[in-house]
């Protein structure tokens, strides 16, 4: 009994000691302690600990900002040589006696984000997880300046960063790609007018750098530049500060902004001097046309040398190759070429200013002598598609879509290797590869081919295929499927459609778009995509070519041979695939 | 003056008698009237089997249960002067109901501490509703006129869980709002779960009327209804005499009947009992049954131990709330599902078995468990009556010889659930895919 006495007063001992370290939490908590120090570093009396807390009004309330019970001395000049948290804040904007800023006025939610209602570091920094807003340390709160002040452009002092940023996005075309309402308009990627607010500035950093790290299908490319902070962290910024929840509208702002007077200007004089400040994204003459091919597309000076992105192909010959009517509407929407075609929609730019960057292209002259080697050929016009060991997977070829052939593959090299010089002469339609008549004689273009024979083909891997003709229509000696003696009619795509999407959506999708729920398993090449009018209407694909690429498969390629299907349902496949890809296509 | 001393002796007396109704001497008269006269105590019997207060009878687990209850009411009632059940949001962009949760942490005095505290009770308690439950079992305490005790004793398992459930939606940060949507979600895969499912909700999905509805059911119906559960269910346990034992039977201590009056043990229940006045008499006391030698008064031995029980709990409950904060996250945000998105700790077995198979595992195989363990000793009774197997139950001894197969079913399916769950808290990542909590992963996300 009596152990049982002591037992209950070591307890009731213990939990009074533990409920007295909860009181001690409770009251002694971190800002008193800040508070303490700082009188004492002034030599001030102390006046007591209190929570020292600011509502900042905004249209939609007010905001709960705390942050000072930590930070006493943001406000006062003489704590300026203080250790944090209890030093001066620094001046906002340089070069003033005054700063505008009151910090008793807006607090420090405003700027810096972070969690306002709290008073411990680590809750205050948002430093848990899930908190939306982690505290924007140092220059990156610059993020923020456009919360209260407007300056969709112009000049704010003290948000340098912020400009920085501004610049880099135009500069680096991710508005060609990206929409920011005011800024550009483009479907070809997440629009970010509302990026600061739904994402987190590391989130944002993350995603310029690596854009795959949380999405793995991301079509954004990987930048080169971006392995630079200095740059990253600047358009990071910019980015952060794209919020839709303003806390001030452009007419209550507290400043203005410096209006530009080129605002309106735009380029109406074509030049190449204006082409080339557009390719390379930088403003030309306070034109506000905006630009920056040169951060996808590379192209080669007349020395040879290569310079520029990696991300579409390379422009050195592409006047030659396509024309300035072809250039001009490819810029202007990409899609009426190659349906899948990543290249974002310029459609805003005027006649002169695509002009001006026709101009711009029709300088590049690079060409190899007319005596150059296939090696030498290959390794100069092909290699940034095709690849080193002709495999498809050049440095350009991601992005590309239908990729570029693999040409390693001695299959489809022994079936085809005659239509090769066709198609390197006159292009393939609806894909990246261009006519190269312009640029290549046919003697060249015959070295080529030879090359790449060279390369696949050896002579313990020989492959022949098959001779199949297109069945004509009421042939007699070709009946149809089971020899029900039905003789062969003229296709019907209704039959056509119920066939294909029996046997052919699994790769090439039910829209026949190539995308099929299979297509995610291929590699390369991927399912054609069978409603590329320009690819399918070309003269090139015949409806022979058609019938023995379904009847026999299509060799080196993951394309089956259908030979259980009838003559007459490949025929009604053939003719849905024209029907959709022909004119009066829905 | 000595006249002056008495009166005021007397007047102190009065006083004393006004208050309590027993002088505070060791007869055993004395250790009765303290057991009958005091309403909190009058909850024990006045005499009790000296078993009942060791340590290795119950190991004090549905007494801690059952504090906890205590300290999670009283914890929850101080919660309750600055919680508000509300989702609008507020001028800082924040939902009512999460700010509160900040402010709990920043600036109201002592609300971090009470807010931990009534977290990790109502964790503890879940775990020790389980605990108690395992315990019951092994000894075999739930036969022997206990049956429907036990059923009790599962619906407030099922209280307790579900009371802990309604709570974590409160405080309305992603943690909350993605656990409760896991479970609800589950829900949905059950027959009428989707109809359960919108009573619950007040809407189609987890929103504000979700989190009125399940405030409601958190602070009044639930408690209500727990408490009164728990009174039938100590009430049961007076009745069927105390703590289930195994009855005393060696011959030399059976008492001839004429010493004590006619006191025949007719009841139903075997170890049921009754007493006569003169048991409330000092010197030789009358005995009852052959159990009598065994006996002693419930004053003061229990409610010592009972107090060592609550002081301790409290004591390492605040412990753990100094030292531990109770997790909050981001406010909630329906449009950003956390990943991967689990549901409280004690649904995770659960969840575990969804991800396998959306009604085997989310319907089928819990709701075979939670049936069978409820209605398990009527279950015991049908396959003994029906087989005529009639064993020796002997209630209140541990790992009984006659009972190693069903104890080792039960463990089985503890330590099945107690994986699943480990495998549910620790292994799964994003994606729900494996992980393994020693690899360090590298993620992203907003």
């Amino acid at each position: 009994m009596i152990k049982d006495y002591r037992t209950l007063l070591i307890l009731a001992f213990a939990g009074f000691v533990f409920f007295a370290m909860s009181m001690k939490k409770a009251t002694d908590q971190d800002f008193v302690k800040y508070q303490k120090e700082y009188y004492a570093e002034l030599g001030a009396e102390f006046p007591g600990a209190e929570i020292k807390q600011v509502n900042v009004p905004t249209p939609a309330g007010a905001i709960i900002d705390r942050c000072q019970s930590c930070h006493v001395g943001v406000s006062n000049p003489e704590a300026m040589d203080f250790q944090l948290p209890l030093a001066t804040h620094p001046p906002i904007v340089p070069g003033l006696e005054e700063d505008p800023h009151n910090f008793n006025d807006i607090g420090c939610v405003v700027c810096h984000d972070g969690n306002g209602r709290a008073v411990e570091m680590h809750d205050a920094h948002g430093e848990f997880h899930g908190w939306i807003k982690p505290m924007l340390v140092g220059p990156m709160a610059q993020a923020s300046c456009v919360r209260c002040h407007a300056m969709e452009s112009g000049h704010l002092a003290g948000a340098e960063l912020y400009e920085q940023g501004r610049e880099l996005f135009l500069e680096k075309a991710c508005w060609g790609c990206h929409t920011i309402a005011g800024i550009s308009s483009s479907s070809q990627a997440p629009e970010l007018t509302d990026a600061g607010g739904k994402f987190k500035f590391d989130y944002l950093v993350e995603s310029i750098v690596h854009p795959k790290a949380n999405d793995e299908n991301s079509k954004m490319p990987e930048f080169d530049w971006v392995h630079d902070d200095e740059p990253v962290i600047a358009l990071a910024t910019y980015l952060k500060g794209q919020q839709k929840n303003r806390l001030r509208s452009e007419s209550t702002a507290p400043i203005g902004y410096i209006k530009p007077t080129s605002d309106v200007l735009r380029i109406s004089e074509p030049s190449v001097a204006a082409g080339r400040a557009m390719f390379a994204g930088v403003q030309f003459e306070g034109s506000i046309a905006k630009g920056g091919c040169v951060n996808c597309h590379a192209f080669r000076t007349d020395g040879g040398e290569l310079s520029g992105g990696h991300i579409g192909p390379e422009l050195t010959w592409t006047m030659r190759n396509r024309g300035p009517e072809f250039v001009k509407d490819h810029i202007v929407n990409a899609r009426v070429h190659s349906p899948d075609s990543i290249m974002p929609t310029f459609k805003d730019y005027n006649e002169a200013e695509l002009d001006s960057l026709v101009m711009f292209l029709n300088t590049f002259s690079y060409k190899l002598g007319s005596s150059a080697e296939g090696q030498k050929l290959y390794d100069t016009y092909c290699v940034s598609c095709h690849g080193p060991d002709l495999k498809g997977d050049g440095i350009v070829s991601a992005m590309l879509d239908p990729l570029p052939r693999d040409l390693s593959k001695y299959q489809f090299v022994a079936s085809y290797d005659e239509r090769f010089q066709n198609s390197i002469l006159n292009g393939v339609s609806g894909t990246a590869m261009p006519a190269w008549k312009n640029v290549l004689t046919e003697k060249q273009a015959a070295t080529l081919v030879e090359f790449i024979k060279g390369k696949s083909l050896s002579e313990d891997q020989s492959f022949t295929r098959m001779e199949v003709e297109l069945p004509m229509i009421g042939d007699p000696e070709r009946m149809d499927y089971k020899g029900k003696g039905i003789v062969i009619e003229e296709g019907n795509p209704e039959d056509g459609q119920v066939a294909f999407q029996k046997f052919c959506t699994s790769c090439h999708g039910k829209l026949a778009n190539g995308k099929g729920p299979n297509a995610y398993d291929l590699v390369h090449p991927l399912p054609r995509n069978l409603i590329n009018k320009e690819f399918i209407s070309q003269a090139a694909v015949t409806d022979e070519r058609l019938y023995e690429s379904i009847l026999l498969g299509v060799a080196g390629t993951p394309m089956p041979a259908h030979d259980h299907l009838s003559d007459q349902t490949i025929l009604d496949i053939i003719a849905w695939i024209r029907m959709n890809t022909t004119e009066e296509a829905k | 003056m000595n006249e002056l001393i008495e009166k005021a002796k007397d007047f102190g007396n009065r006083l004393y008698y006004s208050f309590f109704r027993h002088r505070m001497d060791n007869t055993g008269l004395t250790k009765s009237k303290i057991m009958f006269s005091n309403v909190l105590l009058h909850i024990q019997p006045v005499k009790i089997h000296k078993r009942s207060v060791k340590f290795k009878t119950t190991m004090g687990l549905g007494l801690i249960t059952f504090y906890l209850f205590l300290l999670l009411s009283v914890t929850g009632i101080l919660l309750m002067f600055h919680y508000v059940p509300s989702t609008a949001i507020g001028p800082d962009g924040l939902p009512d109901a999460y700010s509160r949760m900040l402010n709990l942490r920043s600036n109201v005095f002592w609300g971090g501490f009470l807010r931990n505290m009534h977290r990790w009770a109502a964790h503890g308690m879940v775990a020790f509703v389980a605990l108690h439950m395992l315990r019951v079992y092994l000894a075999g305490a739930h036969r022997g006129g206990r049956e429907f005790n036990w059923v009790i004793g599962c619906i407030l398992g099922l209280l307790t869980v579900f009371l802990s459930y309604t709570g974590y939606l409160l405080p309305w940060d992603q943690l909350a709002f993605w656990g409760v949507k896991v479970g609800t979600e589950i829900a949905k895969i059950a027959p009428g779960g989707a109809l359960i499912r919108g009573i619950l909700l007040g809407d189609s999905d987890v929103g504000s009327e979700a989190l009125i509805r399940f405030y409601v059911l958190h602070v009044a119906v639930l408690p209500a209804v727990m408490g009164f559960l728990i009174a039938v269910h100590f009430f049961r346990i007076r009745k069927d005499g105390g703590l289930a034992r195994p009855a005393d039977t060696s011959k030399e201590k059976q008492i001839p009947d004429e010493e004590f009056g006619e006191v025949k043990n007719n009841s139903v229940f075997k170890s049921a009992r009754s007493y006569k006045l003169v048991e409330i008499v000092k010197g030789n006391e009358p005995k009852v049954n052959e159990e009598t030698d065994q006996m002693m008064f419930a004053w003061p031995k229990l409610i010592v131990r009972e107090l060592i029980v609550l002081v301790g709990v409290v004591a390492f409950l605040s412990l753990i709330s100094v030292l531990f904060d109770a997790p909050l996250e981001g406010p909630a945000d329906p449009n950003h599902p956390t990943n991967p998105s689990k549901a409280p700790w004690y649904f995770l077995g659960l969840q575990e078995l969804v991800s396998y198979h959306g009604f085997i595992g989310g319907i089928v195989i819990p709701g075979i468990m939670a049936g069978g363990v409820m209605f398990l000793p009527y279950i015991e009774i049908f396959l003994e009556t029906f087989t005529k197997t009639y064993r020796k139950n002997i209630p209140g001894v541990w790992f009984a010889r006659e009972r190693n197969l069903e104890n080792a079913l039960f463990i089985g399916m503890y330590l099945f659930m107690l994986a699943l769950i480990i495998i549910g808290v620790y292994f799964r990542g994003e994606n729900w895919a494996i992980v393994y909590p020693w690899v360090e992963t590298v993620g992203g996300g907003h």
